[in-house]
């Protein structure tokens, strides 16, 4: 089976170099069969490596122990579940899966637009080819999962061998979350290389018009709705497995993911400008051109060993490759900009700087900004080592300090840029508009303050949040009640149906809300305590009003590890409430521990309680218990925010109604199509689908 | 005798309980004050044992086995009533400047610290001016033929903006 995925992969490879290659003689000669031919190779190219992907599945499945990666990365006691993880565990496979989930998408593409945009496609179908050549260049030649376990003999040959057993699957990735997390981070990942192939392939094929924009909304907000939730479940993984009681820590590699985050959250927004306006052109294409670079930087990071991290694989000289490809990506794109560049001419033109245009940029701008920030505080211990000479870190205080200030004003444009108009608002909507907001997140800031959240980002982020909650709840309430009024149905029902008309604006509504739930998760930070002890069994300590009991210890066998066990009793005001049972795991195979934190989470807080082993200096076992304010908010927040990206992904319910009947009016009044051509300019009608 | 026996035990025991609560206070306070400490040095800097980079006292990394040694140096260095100077200095000593959690604010690294102000204000700048820039360019005029005079300009205005209305994002 590992010469079969091996085959698999070098035919893949040979399809995606024809598809390149054949891709750009189609584009000269416009001939249908040449182009017809060039994507069957590119599909071909994707189901040879769905082969390949499940080659090295059925490997682990069959405990092929005379494979080097199954060796390295599994063990014939690992569960089914965490054998598929195990693909992605190492550089080789990780590859691979990257592959995989970029062949899905391509396929998608290719499959859904084969008798469609038959001018654009062909470039399309080359810049994909171009991405999985790399890839593919790497599970061939430079990183391939297919090598079989070998060790030198005589005369230094090499003998191939087969193992009783492999070495086991990495401790920390032995969560459930990890078999989902990364899936989700990988597909967010790939899923950008859609959007950026339009983008370019638009670019150099001068595809007239926002076409390429429309195209690539849905894959964008697929790629970002993955990316969310694969940040997120990161975050809980962290939070859940490692132990510290946080769930950010600002490393490397947890950056690497929120880069292409906020910029693919910058495209989102302006591309509006360019649908509602015909503005910004050239800004949204070069969005969309760093957003695909940020993913391949953030692979770069992770993979090259240059910046140190926890998350990052073994330092390996890949990150050559990475680098040479991301050089590659700058000079294709700047050359297609310079020689294109009058065809990204755009209608900028503002009638107030109080606009929803103006909100836009401004929103752009916060998020560009964050997104400097973080890759410079990233990168910044490299270029300081290369200038001065000298190792400098760069740690969580430094991007709290830098980042708190710059979300914060994100959050209030999320508030504000809904209650501002297209085009122009004046100063008394804009007063009647902000009043109520402004007066409930003022009264909800004092809430916070009487009931003592005293510290200055968490007090002014509590009275943001409810500001901004306050502006969606009146869009909707707004929108419902006219529908309610109209049809007599509840309230909630009139909600549902205002939300199913316009999807993607109130789908974004819910994104936001989604947002405003994760602040207040977020504000509750500053009022984390700790508490840690070394007790015996019958002893006990008290965090906040709970008091912990270590009633016993045990040791639980399974599997592929043994669990020790702590029995800790939770009293709240010397009444029983419930046991739990943070454990640690020493998995015998790769002779690594692994912790098993303890939660008890309520909407107030979390009591975390981890069992951080024993004291050198008293053996005795250690507990150190956390009170995490507010933290079960993100984790729910999360959760809208992915509720959001499907309802705006969903197509409405019903076309805009008034433009039908002005058309309906239009043909009694006026003879042919006269006032549908006059109002097709006005942007807003342009896309009444939306 | 006995009631003065019984006044003398009476005195050791609550001065041995102010002790302990003055212990107990001090240990917190030593607590607060490694937190803070701790807060601005990192674990497992430069050492093959653990190459987690997390903040000191946060450090719960599993496996780490930098961690508890670097703990026990500061809460030593804590309990000999060391200032906060000294005792980052002696960790500065022992693993170089990258064991602080935050560039200094000196040299080099004021470009980290300024940098994203930097851009902001560049930024902020830029757009206000591309906005007043866009502000004074003519509208663009609607091409197509004229409105017949069969439909009202208000009709017109109230039908722009119940579509404006029902298609904006």
């Amino acid at each position: 089976m590992d010469l079969f995925g091996s085959f698999a992969l070098i035919l893949a490879f040979i399809c995606a170099v024809y598809a390149f290659v054949g891709g750009i003689f189609a584009i000269r000669t416009r001939h249908p069969l040449l182009v017809k031919s060039t994507r069957q190779a590119g599909i071909a190219t994707c189901v040879l490596i769905f082969v390949a992907t499940f080659s090295l599945e059925y490997l682990f499945f069959s405990d092929n122990f005379a494979s080097a990666y199954v060796v390295s990365h599994s063990n014939r006691d690992l569960s089914t579940f965490y054998k598929i993880a195990a693909l992605w565990s190492g550089q080789e496979g990780s590859l691979l899966f990257w592959s995989f989930l970029l062949a899905i998408y391509v396929f998608s593409a290719l499959l859904a637009y084969r008798n469609k945009n038959g001018e654009l496609m062909p470039y399309v179908g080359v810049v994909l080819a171009g991405v999985q050549i790399f890839f593919l260049t790497l599970n061939n030649f430079v990183a391939s999962p297919f090598k079989a376990l070998a060790v030198p003999g005589a005369g230094g040959a090499m003998n191939l061998v087969t193992r009783a057993d492999g070495n086991g699957l990495n401790a920390l990735l032995q969560y459930p979350e990890m078999v989902i997390h990364p899936p989700n981070l990988y597909s967010g990942y790939t899923g950008f290389t859609i959007p950026f192939a339009f983008a370019l392939g638009a670019l150099l094929a001068r595809y007239p018009g926002e076409k390429w924009i429309h195209l690539t909304r849905k894959w964008t907000m697929i790629a970002w709705g993955f990316q969310t939730c694969g940040i997120l479940l990161g975050a809980h993984w962290a939070y859940a497995v490692l132990g510290w009681g946080g769930y950010w820590a600002w490393d490397p590699v947890e950056n690497a993911s929120l880069l292409p985050w906020l910029t693919g959250t910058a495209f989102l927004h302006s591309v509006m400008m360019q649908e509602k306006r015909g503005m910004m052109k050239v800004w949204n294409v070069w969005l969309v051109f760093i957003t695909f670079l940020l993913c391949i930087t953030g692979t770069f990071l992770t993979r090259s060993g240059i910046v140190s991290s926890v998350h990052a694989f073994a330092q390996s000289s890949i990150g050559n490759w990475f680098l040479g490809f991301i050089f590659l990506i700058l000079l294709t794109c700047f050359a297609a900009y310079f020689k294109n560049r009058d065809y990204l001419k755009s209608e900028n033109q503002l009638d107030a700087m109080v606009s929803r245009e103006s909100s836009f940029l401004f929103n752009n701008l916060i998020l560009l900004v964050s997104c400097i920030a973080v890759l410079s505080g990233t990168l910044f211990p490299v270029f300081s080592e290369w200038l001065s000479g000298s190792r400098i870190s760069v740690g969580a205080p430094f991007f709290n300090k830098v980042n708190i200030p710059i979300g914060l004003l994100l959050l209030f444009l999320t508030g504000v840029g809904p209650l501002l108009a297209w085009r122009r608002t004046s100063l008394e909507s804009l007063r009647r508009n902000f009043a109520w907001p402004a007066m409930t997140g003022l009264l909800g800031g004092g809430v916070a303050f009487a009931l003592g959240f005293r510290q200055m980002y968490s007090l002014i982020c509590l009275t943001l949040c409810v500001f901004v909650a306050a502006t969606i709840s009146m869009e909707f309430y707004r929108g419902a009640k006219v529908i309610r009024a109209r049809s007599g149905a509840t309230f909630l029902a009139s909600s549902i149906d205002l939300t199913m008309r316009n999807t993607r604006r109130y789908g974004g509504y819910i994104v936001h809300m989604g947002m405003v739930l994760i602040f207040i998760g977020l504000a509750g930070v500053a009022f984390n305590k700790d508490v840690q002890k070394d007790m015996q069994p019958g002893q006990s300590m008290q965090i906040g009003q709970y008091t912990l009991l270590l009633q016993s210890m045990d040791s639980k066998p399974e599997k592929n590890y043994t669990a020790e066990r702590m029995n800790v009793e939770v009293l709240r005001d010397n009444k029983e409430m419930m046991m739990l049972y943070p454990e640690r795991r020493h998995f015998p195979t790769s002779e690594q521990p692994g912790t098993m934190v303890a939660i008890y989470s309520t909407l107030k807080e979390d009591l975390y309680v981890v069992y951080a082993g024993q004291s050198p200096d008293t053996q005795m076992p250690v507990i150190h218990a956390y009170l995490n304010p507010l933290v079960k908010w993100i984790w729910f927040g999360g959760a809208v925010v992915v509720l959001g990206t499907l309802v705006a992904l969903l197509p409405n319910r019903k076309s805009v109604l008034v433009l039908a009947a002005v058309q309906g009016t239009s043909r009694q009044v006026l003879p042919g199509q006269a006032l549908a051509q006059s109002i097709s300019p006005t942007p807003a009608m342009r896309e009444g689908r939306d | 005798m006995r009631l003065r026996a019984q006044k003398i035990i009476g005195l050791v025991l609550g001065g041995m309980l102010a002790l302990g609560a003055v212990a107990a206070t001090l240990r917190a306070q030593q607590t607060d004050r490694a937190k803070e400490i701790g807060g601005k040095l990192l674990c497992g800097i430069g050492t093959p044992l653990c190459d987690c980079k997390q903040i000191l006292t946060q450090c719960n990394h599993v496996g780490c086995r930098n961690s508890a040694g670097m703990l026990k140096t500061l809460d030593a260095a804590i309990a000999r009533g060391d200032s906060e100077t000294s005792i980052i200095q002696g960790f500065v000593a022992e693993f170089g400047t990258a064991v602080l959690s935050e560039p200094s604010k000196s040299g080099l690294n004021l470009l980290a610290w300024y940098l994203p102000a930097a851009t902001l204000f560049a930024g902020l700048l830029l757009v206000l001016f591309v906005i007043s820039r866009w502000r004074k360019r003519p509208p663009l005029v609607a091409s197509g033929p004229a409105v017949s005079s069969e439909i009202s300009p208000e009709m017109m205005a109230r039908a722009r903006a119940q579509a404006a209305r029902e298609t904006q994002d």
